[in-house]
């Protein structure tokens, strides 16, 4: 597996966690996509931000909003000592649909297919600039230096 | 009585990296890497911040926020933020600190630096960085001055400021092939140590060795 597709993997895994924690419906479809993946794609990208969204709108009502910590430290293969579920502090900032006269497929809270998606980036060709190749997992990091070798 | 806004300009930056996964502090975080460096190290890979043509993008700190916010769910998942690297971001102190300002509180910020800018940047920075890393190079001034072309003067002032402050500071000492050894990275961290640093992250660099000039 390469490692773009292992990070797609977990990001998924940590919007599955989210959404089910606060009761969310969430069942994202088989990814097909065959190619280098970077790790996010417009249709990972326009879930986060339907769940992004959903979430903010549940705060908004005044309902708690739960992030379940340890089970997301797990999915990153990370140590917790946290308590098992956190609060998710106030100010989640939310995508209006109007922020493109195009929005993402996904944006409408709706299944979306790839041909869909597909379609979507023919329209937007300048989406390609919020995904900086940046040397892959060699982009180094630390200021002005190189790329640790390990 | 109305609140003044400061108004910051446009930085250049090298490239904006996203979902880097537990590499640049805890958690989820995206890279925003500045151009423009004051050293030129020999085994430099990101001669892009060197050149006016490695300038991928132009924002102000307002602008920035729009491109990160996505991930806003995934940081706070995650306790990850925006890590600045570069280049050399802690010349870019006056746009972290809008940035600061502007980004939610629960964002965590980290720097990745090789502390070679004036003491009064480092002032303004930290306040407002949560976690710093820091690429000392070598602490031995020929060595440093041999490998990046500048002397670490600011380099031993600023450490002496987080090493004061007690902030969370990771020092990375790079084994630089031709230029320290390994009694240089010792004596290195001998010294760190006493100035009370303790996290230390001794690695090497890839190198090519071509790039050196006879």
């Amino acid at each position: 597996m390469n490692k773009g597709r292992a990070t797609c993997d977990k990001l998924k895994a940590i919007r599955k966690a989210i959404a089910e924690a606060n009761g969310i419906e969430y069942n994202p479809e088989e990814c097909t996509f065959e190619g280098d993946c970077s790790g996010t794609c417009p249709k990972c990208d326009a879930e986060l931000k339907l769940l992004t969204k959903l979430t903010a709108e549940k705060e908004a009502k005044g309902e708690e909003v739960v992030i379940p910590t340890t089970l997301i430290e797990e999915i990153l293969g990370m140590e917790s000592d946290d308590e098992e579920m956190d609060l998710l502090p106030a100010g989640i900032p939310a995508f209006p649909e109007e922020e493109y006269d195009d929005p993402m497929p996904g944006m409408r809270g709706v299944d979306v297919s790839w041909r869909e998606i597909d379609e979507w980036k023919a329209r937007h060709p300048e989406y390609k600039e919020d995904h900086d190749e940046l040397d892959g997992d060699i982009m180094p990091l630390q200021g002005d230096i190189c790329a640790p070798d390990k | 009585m109305r609140e003044e806004v400061q108004h910051i300009d446009k930085a250049p930056f090298i490239g904006i990296s996203r979902h880097r996964i537990s590499i640049d502090g805890h958690g989820v975080t995206t890279l925003v890497a500045f151009h423009g460096c004051p050293l030129r190290c020999q085994y430099c890979l990101n001669r892009q911040c060197w050149e006016p043509s490695g300038i991928r993008h132009s924002l102000t700190p307002e602008e920035l926020l729009d491109r990160v916010k996505i991930d806003h769910l995934y940081f706070l998942a995650t306790y990850g933020g925006i890590c600045f690297g570069g280049g050399e971001p802690a010349s870019r102190h006056k746009f972290i600190q809008r940035f600061r300002e502007l980004a939610p509180r629960d964002w965590k910020l980290t720097i990745e630096t090789s502390l070679n800018v004036a003491p009064e940047n480092i002032d303004a920075l930290l306040p407002i960085i949560d976690e710093w890393i820091v690429d000392i190079k070598d602490m031995n001034m020929a060595i440093y001055t041999d490998y990046t072309g500048s002397n670490n003067l600011y380099v031993h002032r600023n450490l002496a400021k987080l090493a004061k402050a007690g902030v969370d500071c990771t020092i990375r000492i790079p084994r630089i092939p031709q230029f320290n050894t390994e009694a240089d990275i010792d004596r290195s961290v001998e010294f760190l140590r006493s100035m009370g640093f303790e996290k230390f992250d001794i690695f090497n660099y890839k190198t090519d060795l071509k790039q050196i000039k006879p």
